[in-house]
């Protein structure tokens, strides 16, 4: 086995030594940027494909053009797209049964795996850059004293106690940092709900009306590969706050996430009920942001990803409402870092820490340590569409009617 | 059955057309039928340019088509404000971001002329040409947009690699001959590995050697890999395993029986190439 390893590292090198340029020149012509989306996109037919794969193979333009394509960003819309392209319907033969029986062969296996389905405590991953803790500097959502803190699903059967729960978790096995994995159904009233009711009661933000009735987050497939993970919620507070969602819930029902949705101020759950675990321990480390979980294809409105820069890249999702999530875990988990009104459409981010962002009616906001976010003054309440960050100080926006203005001091002022 | 002559009219049933216009929701944008139906021909003529398809293939191939992508370019190529301003709104952030893979000032430069040539600058026979025509709807429009970005950028700096002037001879601290000249049973080992290498990878498919050439040669992680051939890391990384595995022992294999090394000189050959700077397959492997 270790001759093989060798063996293989030897090869490995050689390979390295061998192909250091690749092919040079081109081999042939070069298809069009369209047959090169599609082989990308997975839209060519099988003949198609082996008739340009000895191209590609031999092809330096080509190869650096799927080179350069494979680091371009994606939105969650063309992501959406390319994975709607081929329904399963539409396969052949045995395959067509494929994803349907997989996926409730899935969902039997973590139904009987993750049963019952816990809340668990805050997810401390050093990478993390989002806030854990509240003692430093408030998150505006802190500050205006919103419930940090989503529950999980569970059972319609009592909830455990804390000290009777039982080690299901990776984290809990691990002991280390990896956020553990649990099911969420996306349906009820839930806690999330509620806190999001007591925000739009707040006077910090208010959602209009669209966002109450939005639509579930974007997910984007490449980014949220394994299942998401849940946000744990501090072991003392655990069975209170599961057990009084449930009591608020009509009929009993289950507590399910459902991140997007805003009910009316009524459903709020009762003050000592739903608050009482993030108000147990306002300031301290467990009170954790709150974590929506990606949902499945999106519909409706579309978010916008913004990678950050570095290599443990920071990703932040703009959501309707204005509202900023920031995920430091490749979209596994999201942490909400801001609500406000208006609407958000692009964001650019030069350095791990700093994003700009812009939308509708002149709105631009930027962070400068990658979790808080400050609105910048911008000159006319011209609808921005697009935005390109060199730095915290300098950046270049783009209006809807091809108008472009640069600022080269943190908004202060700005040149058109 | 085949069809004997190329698509037209005739081929594409007007419910057909009907029924893809409305999926494809072109109302919205203003664009009227005759015009989408247009688009649908020549995406069509596009695809099967070689063989003309059956009726049924014409119906495959359209309904499989990113009918809503091709509604709002062919909506955009013609002018339609609202079009625009769906695209601008859009795509166009991300076109912006997707540019910055580019370069953060020769991206911006790409993506301007990009929407440029997009909007349809220039004229032709008094009709205005936009870059929008050229897209069919095989892919989504973002996809698309991606490439002719990427192949534009690809271009600019293959353009400008040509320009560069040629390294000085002799200059100094770069000596034009070796300090030490390889030994003649070195030398033969290297060259044997080489040619060993280059014939073991000619013999491997296509999709092998892509796959080899995107690792290897343009670096790519792993995961870029994937993307590219639609396989997950674990499916690219066991599969270049298996690849090196195999050139492996089709190198060896020929080192033995055509060069007659002993298993010795093989693991020799094999330390020689892995350390020798001057090793380089690319000018041994002629392109296709």
């Amino acid at each position: 086995m270790a001759r093989d390893r060798e063996r293989d590292a030897e090869m490995d090198r050689l390979l390295r030594a061998a192909m250091a340029d690749g092919p040079e020149g081109t081999a042939g012509a070069c298809p069009a940027a369209e047959e090169l989306a599609a082989y990308f996109d997975r839209a060519l037919a099988p003949r198609e494909r082996e008739a340009l794969e000895p191209h590609l193979a031999s092809c330096e333009r080509c190869q650096q053009t799927l080179a350069l394509m494979a680091t371009m960003a994606e939105t969650p819309a063309t992501a959406a797209r390319a994975a709607a392209r081929t329904p399963f319907w539409r396969f052949a033969g045995w395959r067509r049964w494929l994803i349907p029986t997989t996926a409730l062969a899935t969902g039997v296996i973590l139904y009987v795996a993750l049963k019952p389905a816990a809340v668990l405590p805050p997810d401390r991953s050093p990478d993390s850059i989002v806030a854990t803790t509240t003692s430093e500097t408030p998150t505006p959502l802190e500050r205006s004293g919103v419930p940090q803190q989503l529950a999980e699903e569970a059972e319609p059967t009592p909830a455990p106690t804390a000290e009777a729960a039982p080690p299901r978790t990776k984290s809990e096995k691990a002991g280390a940092d990896e956020a553990p994995r649990v099911r969420a159904r996306a349906r009820g009233e839930t806690l999330a709900d509620q806190s999001q009711a007591k925000a739009e009661a707040r006077p910090f933000g208010t959602a209009d009306a669209e966002a109450r009735q939005g639509a579930p987050i974007a997910q984007v497939p490449e980014l949220a590969a394994a299942p998401v993970a849940a946000l744990p919620s501090p072991p003392s507070a655990e069975p209170e706050v599961m057990a009084e969602a449930r009591k608020a819930q009509p009929g009993g029902g289950a507590v399910g996430v459902r991140p997007t949705r805003l009910p009316a101020a009524e459903a709020v759950a009762p003050e000592g009920a739903v608050l009482a675990g993030s108000r147990a321990a306002p300031d301290a480390a467990a009170v954790a942001p709150q974590q929506i979980r990606s949902t499945a294809r999106p519909e409706g409105t579309q978010a916008a990803i913004v990678k950050g820069a570095g290599a443990k890249p920071f990703f932040w999702r703009l959501g309707p409402g204005a509202r900023i999530f920031g995920s430091a875990d490749a979209g596994r988990t999201w942490h909400l870092q801001y609500t406000g009104t208006g609407r958000l459409v692009s964001g650019s981010s030069p350095s791990p820490e700093v994003c700009w962002v812009v939308g509708d009616r002149g709105l631009v906001l930027r962070t400068t340590d990658g979790r808080t976010w400050n609105t910048v003054t911008f000159p006319e309440p011209l609808d921005l569409v697009a935005v390109l960050a060199d730095s915290d100080r300098r950046a270049t926006v783009h209006a809807s009617g091809g108008r472009r203005f640069t600022t080269e001091d943190g908004g202060e002022t700005w040149r058109e | 059955m085949r069809g004997s002559r190329a698509p037209d009219a005739a081929d594409i049933a007007p419910a057909l057309v009907r029924r893809l216009y409305d999926r494809a929701g072109a109302a919205r944008w203003g664009l009227a039928e005759a015009d989408f139906e247009a688009s649908l021909r020549r995406s069509l003529a596009h695809r099967f340019r070689e063989a003309p398809p059956s009726v049924r293939e014409i119906e495959e191939y359209l309904g499989g088509l990113h009918l809503a992508d091709l509604a709002l370019a062919c909506a955009c190529a013609r002018g339609s404000e609202a079009a625009w301003e769906h695209f601008v709104r859009d795509f166009r952030p991300a076109l912006l971001a997707a540019a910055s893979a580019a370069g953060p000032d020769a991206g911006r430069e790409l993506a301007d002329s990009l929407y440029a040539d997009l909007f349809g600058t220039e004229e032709r026979d008094g009709v205005r040409r936009s870059l929008f025509d050229y897209f069919h709807g095989r892919c989504s429009l973002g996809r698309w947009l991606r490439a002719v970005l990427a192949q534009r950028a690809v271009d600019r700096v293959r353009a400008s690699r040509r320009l560069e002037p040629l390294p000085e001879p002799d200059t100094p601290g770069e000596p034009s001959v070796p300090a030490e000249p390889p030994g003649v049973d070195r030398s033969r080992r290297m060259a044997a590995v080489r040619a060993a290498l280059a014939a073991a990878l000619q013999r491997l498919p296509a999709r092998d050697r892509l796959r080899l050439s995107l690792y290897y040669a343009r670096e790519l992680k792993l995961a870029a890999v994937g993307r590219v051939l639609g396989e997950s890391e674990a499916t690219v990384s066991r599969k270049l395993a298996r690849c090196r595995a195999g050139l492996r022992r089709d190198v060896e294999r020929r080192l033995r029986e055509r060069h007659g090394m002993n298993d010795a000189q093989v693991a020799d050959a094999f330390e020689l190439a892995c350390t020798d700077p001057a090793f380089d397959l690319a000018r041994a492997l002629p392109p296709e």
